[in-house]
């Protein structure tokens, strides 16, 4: 068992774990909170995605412990209470959302690729969603709302 | 003998240290491929070592020979985004865009790449799923290999990191220490054609960084895939044209349990021999083996047909 | 009817600020005091007989708090339905494919639950096992079942018209084999489910599944508990396509580890799991014989089908029944032989994905009515106008059409697509463009039951609406559309209309998923209930206001008398008025859609749907022959769901098909190497991605159901049907080769090239 000391949505977080638990566990069963989602814990699906330092990272790929003394960002991070992220805004505003399952992963990525890229090509928004497994609406929607939240300015 | 698992050495040496300390021991620097591999009880880390506290150790920079050294630590990420690396070694930039997924690469270091686990169909499995292929030789050091069902002895797992066929190609070195000293290997001497004992590291001893030389002209780097997903590569191809009669280099990857170069046909390129006369020598310097999808045929009509268009792309290029 | 309102308009989801804030709760992320991990021991056999099983010894691993077998559950051999019973929840003296369920732990966290799985002592002893459906017919292979012979699980044979007449009035006769392989729904939620059995003897059971109602029933059936103890809650679910209707193993295991414990239990499954142990869609060999005259007409089509069922029939045994005759009536084909057998193998059972038989069987007959035009040196895109179910005709099987939207749907594919300058000109570019048509049934009448819809939506005192529907919301925008009716009705802002996702202590009991049916006739009730609603209201606020409730109309939740431009009251003014007079009373109306069709029948005459939705696809490819690489340039779909009253939703729908289809066609396979699953999990399963998604273009016909809500019909299945033959057909234009296997990766295009004559012919 170790200590875990870190950043969560600006919070800070000090916690006593097991020193083989993923970020993702600690998010989910720790902190509950269960808006980051497990679907392969193998790196495959991208529904476990989050920020760590400003990078987009699998969180069931990363020890707990990588993230001592760092700043995790999850999708419980982006809304201000009722008032959505511009990136949030577009991806509904677009009908990018089926299930909703692999959303937050989806919005995480979009918002690492938007802070690194604020005006992607239509290749560049593949290639940034790519980590993010999405079954249900072909990506058609999701791109178009990264092009509108790029177009909005939602890189900030 | 530290009971923890999860380490983070302060230094080179200490980590070195530890690892022969403890027979268990496994650096870790991403992890994206280790904790799969943990997951699936393949290997046991006791300690896991993690690098990435240790300073200077993920640094990009140019070095006194006028080449650049990468720290083993750059993620991927940081390696494709690297002007010195885009502008000087265009090709390894790609190679490293091409691996997987952004949130891959952002934690995936160019150390890992390079030292990647051999992979195998039959082996990055769950043990539920290897109860059928219990006596993998490299799974569970029993007597058959799924792959080459008559081979009597060996492993044909797979080397797998795509940024090792374009560093072969450029010439890279690898800079290795342990706590006994430190030596820079070229890097196709890293790989010692085994599937299980795939690389030539030593007791303790660990990559610290990349050495590159001066950037050569312009080449191709294909990684080809039946679909454009995170999977790994059916074959990767390296190509540099010669220049001024000679320095040609044709380095297929990922089809074997090192990266391979097709010697006699550099040698053909760079005395000016038409390309399909190259080709067809390098097809004979590359041996193929089937796997559960690429099959040999597949793979020998694809990659010569691609060989054949980057060699006519790099005539052109020549023109330029 | 006036202008709509909110129907046919372009509105958000109601569920999406709980999704996008990552605040909707699935099943995974519920938690609960004491809830303890279960997990499912699984044979690692392909088929064996259970010698000895003795789970005790997991009990001693520290933080187990239970382990059952099928001992601890009641001897109950079930099918899906009243279908083939040949299901235990766990096996009881013998496994019969690999991940077949032996027993279940329930443990303080995974570690211990893990742990408590090694612990377990089973004895097995193989017994030889069959892989292929062909050779699992035959003398002498081995069976799975002893009450089915030959390893036949259900067998349905079709004759219709007069076949043999037509074999001999034939101009051409075409016979051909098709492959289909199993592919995976690859939904983003695992498979989980909490289960709290408890001190008043009374199951909740929390999961992301289509059918609450269904699962109720099943449950109760299978474990000996009347249906009022059991109250299924849906839970967000993360995608289905048609696999989470079953009931899974885990629901009752999860359920009875409850009970012994005290405590609630948690299921969830691994990704592998899902492929070993979940229900995907299964791999057909079709051997289709067919007879046109010289114009291309069809005269008639024989049909023998193997369709792979892996070791149990579980919802199989039902859908054969579609399967085997749903496709025979896109065209009109006066006579139909078919021999349709569902096969026991030694692999996990199978189960519904998104128009389950559909993409196979067009696959298979799209693809040789290509082939067939070509004889005859018809245009693809002619024979298809030639054949097409119109609106009005009786099918072979006795389907009546109603709305039909086929042909204007065939000619948009024509027009949108360049079809004419495109087909067959451009092999010199490798380049070519083939079509497909499909039929979907809406609704689909299995039993003499009821088989509708129920629904019930109340106005409460603030002015909202609530909507009660048994159907579920797993991403397709029920949600949505249900809220959109309510609203258009009542006269309320889309906003003012809530809905709840199933629950069977609240929500009324719905058919659930069969067919494209949730739009249509959960719709249908939606409808009707607030109409009732509606009706009551008018009332109260007539009461309320003195007036008739004739001159009353509602808009934007406020109460207008005739004639004048002010409102008199608000919506909510009179429900309070409503609810606390003297003898209150709530407004709440009931709906029912129970639709007048029959029991499907494939060897009868039968109508066994409200009405069939239709579609035509057209694909257009580069093929690159030196490495089998297929490049998608465009797609063209033109879809008939009737009137379509939530545009983003349906664009949705229809975007995520193709790639489906696209999947289907090109990219996924599973891989089965002497029965064993090569490839359980995402990436190697070939999982379609971003860049496997090609420029689409949407049109949907201007159709309009007359029984349908507001004219709707169906559109969540219709187009990752046409996708594979589609892209066959489009590679057989481009490059001269005809691949009758699926998938169309670039290996096996490669392969059919070299077999085929090499390339530049």
């Amino acid at each position: 068992m170790k200590d875990l000391n870190l950043r969560v949505n600006g919070d800070p977080i000090h916690l006593f774990i097991e020193e083989d638990e993923t970020l993702l566990d600690v998010l989910r069963d720790r902190l509950m909170l269960t808006g980051t989602k497990q679907g392969c814990r193998e790196g495959q699906c991208g529904h476990c995605t989050v920020l760590l330092d400003g990078k987009a990272v699998n969180s069931c790929l990363t020890l707990a412990l990588e993230a001592d003394g760092g700043e995790v960002l999850t999708i419980e991070g982006l809304a201000r209470g009722d008032q959505l992220h511009p990136v949030q805004k577009a991806y509904v505003d677009a009908g990018a959302i089926q299930c909703g399952y692999c959303t937050p992963g989806m919005i995480m990525a979009i918002y690492a690729l938007l802070q690194e890229n604020p005006h992607p090509r239509e290749e560049e928004i593949r290639e940034g969603i790519k980590g993010v497994m999405c079954r249900c609406t072909g990506y058609y929607k999701i791109v178009e709302a990264v092009k509108q939240a790029a177009a909005g300015g939602a890189a900030r | 003998m530290n009971r923890s698992f999860f380490v983070s050495p302060a230094s080179v040496g200490e980590a070195s240290r530890m690892s022969q300390e403890n027979p268990q021991a496994f650096f870790m620097a991403g992890g994206t491929d280790l904790l799969v591999l943990r997951k699936n009880k393949l290997i046991h880390p006791q300690p896991i070592l993690y690098l990435r506290g240790i300073p200077d150790l993920a640094e990009i920079r140019r070095d006194a020979n006028g080449g650049v050294r990468i720290g083993a630590c750059a993620t991927l990420h940081a390696v494709a985004k690297h002007p010195l690396i885009q502008k000087g070694y265009p090709l390894l930039a790609q190679a490293a865009l091409a691996v997987a997924s952004p949130q891959i690469r952002n934690k995936a270091t160019i150390g890992g790449n390079i030292c990647l686990n051999s992979r195998c169909w039959f082996y990055n499995r769950s043990p539920f799923w290897r109860v059928e292929y219990s006596e993998c030789r490299k799974a569970t050091g029993g007597t058959r290999c799924y792959v080459l069902p008559q081979s009597h002895k060996g492993c044909f797992a797979l080397q797998s990191g795509d940024t090792v066929g374009p560093l072969v190609a450029i010439g890279a070195k690898l800079h290795l220490v342990s706590s006994r000293g430190e030596r820079i290997l070229d890097i196709e001497d890293f790989y010692l054609g085994d599937g299980i004992r795939y690389l030539a590291l030593r007791s303790g001893e660990m990559v610290t960084a990349v050495l590159l030389p001066e950037p050569k002209g312009r080449g191709t780097f294909i990684k080809f895939r039946s679909q454009n997903n995170l999977d790994f590569a059916t074959f990767n191809l390296t190509l540099f044209p010669p220049q001024e009669g000679g320095g040609s280099r044709i380095v297929v990857s990922s089809v074997a349990s090192k990266p391979l170069r097709a010697l006699k046909a550099e040698a053909l390129f760079d005395q000016g021999a038409p390309g399909k006369e190259v080709v067809d020598q390098a097809m004979k310097e590359i041996p193929l083996v089937s796997f559960v999808r690429g099959s040999v045929e597949f793979k020998k009509q694809v990659l010569a047909a691609r060989m054949t268009e980057a060699i006519a792309a790099a005539g052109n290029l020549l023109k330029e | 009817m006036d202008s709509p309102r909110i129907i046919t308009k372009r509105v958000n989801r109601p569920d999406s600020f709980a999704k996008v804030t990552g605040r909707a709760k699935f099943t995974m992320d519920l938690s609960f005091p004491g809830m303890l991990t279960g997990k499912i021991l699984r044979s690692p056999r392909h088929h064996a007989r259970i010698l000895h099983l003795d789970p005790t010894p997991a009990l001693k691993v520290p933080g187990v708090k239970a382990v059952i077998t099928a001992r601890d559950l009641p001897p109950v051999v079930y099918g899906f339905g009243d279908r083939r019973a040949d299901m235990t929840v766990f096996a009881i003296d013998r496994v019969r494919y690999k991940g077949d369920e032996v027993a279940a732990v329930a443990a303080a966290d995974e570690d211990a639950a893990h742990e408590a799985l090694e612990r377990i002592r089973v004895e097995y002893e193989d017994l030889p096992a069959v892989f292929d459906p062909e050779a699992a017919v035959q003398e002498g292979a081995p069976q799975l079942h002893d009450d089915s012979p030959g390893n036949i699980g259900v067998r349905i044979r079709i004759n219709k018209g007069d076949m043999d007449r037509a074999l001999a009035e034939a101009y051409l006769v075409r016979e051909d084999r098709f492959d289909t392989q199993r592919v995976h729904q690859s939904y983003a939620e695992p498979y989980a489910c909490v289960a709290d059995w408890d001190a008043e003897g009374k199951i909740t059971l929390y999961t992301g599944t289509m059918n609450a109602s269904g699962l109720q029933i099943m449950l109760s059936r299978v474990l000996k508990v009347p249906v009022g103890r059991i109250r299924v809650i849906q839970s967000h679910t993360g995608g289905s396509f048609g696999s989470k209707v079953v009931l899974n193993s885990i629901y009752p295991a999860s359920a009875v580890l409850s009970r012994i414990t005290g405590r609630p239990v948690k299921m969830v499954y691994t990704r592998e799991e899902e492929y070993f142990a979940s229900r995907p869609r299964y791999a057909g060999r079709y051997y289709v014989k067919t007879a046109v005259k010289r114009d291309g007409t069809i005269l008639g089509r024989e049909l023998t089908f193997f369709y792979d069922a892996g070791a149990y029939c579980d919802m199989a045994a039902a859908m054969i029944i579609v399967c085997s005759h749903r496709n025979d009536s896109v065209y009109r084909i006066p006579s139909i032989r078919t021999d349709a057998k569902l096969v026991y193998t030694n692999k996990s059972p199978v189960g519904a994905y998104r128009g389950y038989g559909n993409p196979q069987n067009t696959f298979a007959f799209d693809s040789q009515l290509d082939m067939i035009a070509g004889e005859l040196g018809l245009d693809p895109a002619e024979i298809r106008l030639r054949n097409a179910t119109r609106s009005g005709d009786t099918t072979v099987h006795g389907w009546k059409i109603t709305s039909c939207g086929l042909t204007e749907a065939i000619e948009q594919t024509v027009k949108a697509s360049g079809w004419k300058a495109k087909r067959g000109k451009r092999r010199d570019l490798r380049r070519g463009i083939g079509m497909a048509c499909t039929i979907h049934e809406v609704d689909d009448r299995h039993s003499d039951a009821f088989a509708g819809s129920n629904a019930h939506v109340e106005i409460l005192p603030d002015g909202e609406a609530v909507i009660y529907s048994g159907e579920g919301e797993y991403g397709q925008g029920r949600d949505t559309v249900f809220c959109q009716i309510a609203a258009e009705v009542l006269g309320l802002p889309l906003e003012s209309v809530r809905i709840l996702l199933p629950d069977t202590d609240i929500t009324p009991y719905a058919l659930g998923p069969w067919g494209s049916r949730v739009t249509y006739s959960g719709g249908l009730a939606v409808a009707r209930a607030a109409e009732e609603a509606r009706k009551i209201l008018l009332q109260e606020a007539a009461n309320m206001l003195e007036a008739n409730p004739a001159d009353l109309h509602l808009r934007e939740g406020k109460i207008f008398i005739r004639g004048i431009a002010q409102p008199r009251a608000t919506v909510a003014e009179a429900a309070h008025f409503a609810l606390f007079r003297k003898e209150g009373k709530r407004i709440r109306g009931s709906g029912q859609d129970e639709p007048a069709t029959t029991k499907m029948d494939p060897t009868k005459q039968s109508s066994p749907c409200s009405t069939y939705s239709f579609a035509c696809q057209a694909v257009e490819v580069e093929v690159n022959e030196q490495t089998g690489e297929v490049k998608i340039l465009k797609v063209w779909t033109a879809n008939d769901g009737g009137n379509i009253l939530n545009p983003i939703g349906a664009e949705g729908q229809i975007e995520g098909q193709v790639l489906q289809g696209i999947g289907f066609a090109k990219t996924e396979e599973m891989i089965y190497r002497h029965g064993h699953l090569l490839n359980p999990d995402f990436m190697t399963s070939g999982t379609a991605g971003p860049f496997d998604a090609p420029p689409l273009d949407i049109y949907f016909t201007k159709t309009h159901d007359p029984s349908g809500p507001f004219g709707a019909k169906g559109v969540a299945e219709v187009a990752a049907p046409p996708t594979a033959a589609a892209l066959a057909n489009a590679i057989y234009d481009a490059v001269g080769v005809r691949i009758k296997k699926l998938p169309l990766s670039p290996e096996n295009v490669l392969q059919a090239v070299r077999e085929q004559g090499g390339p530049g012919r």
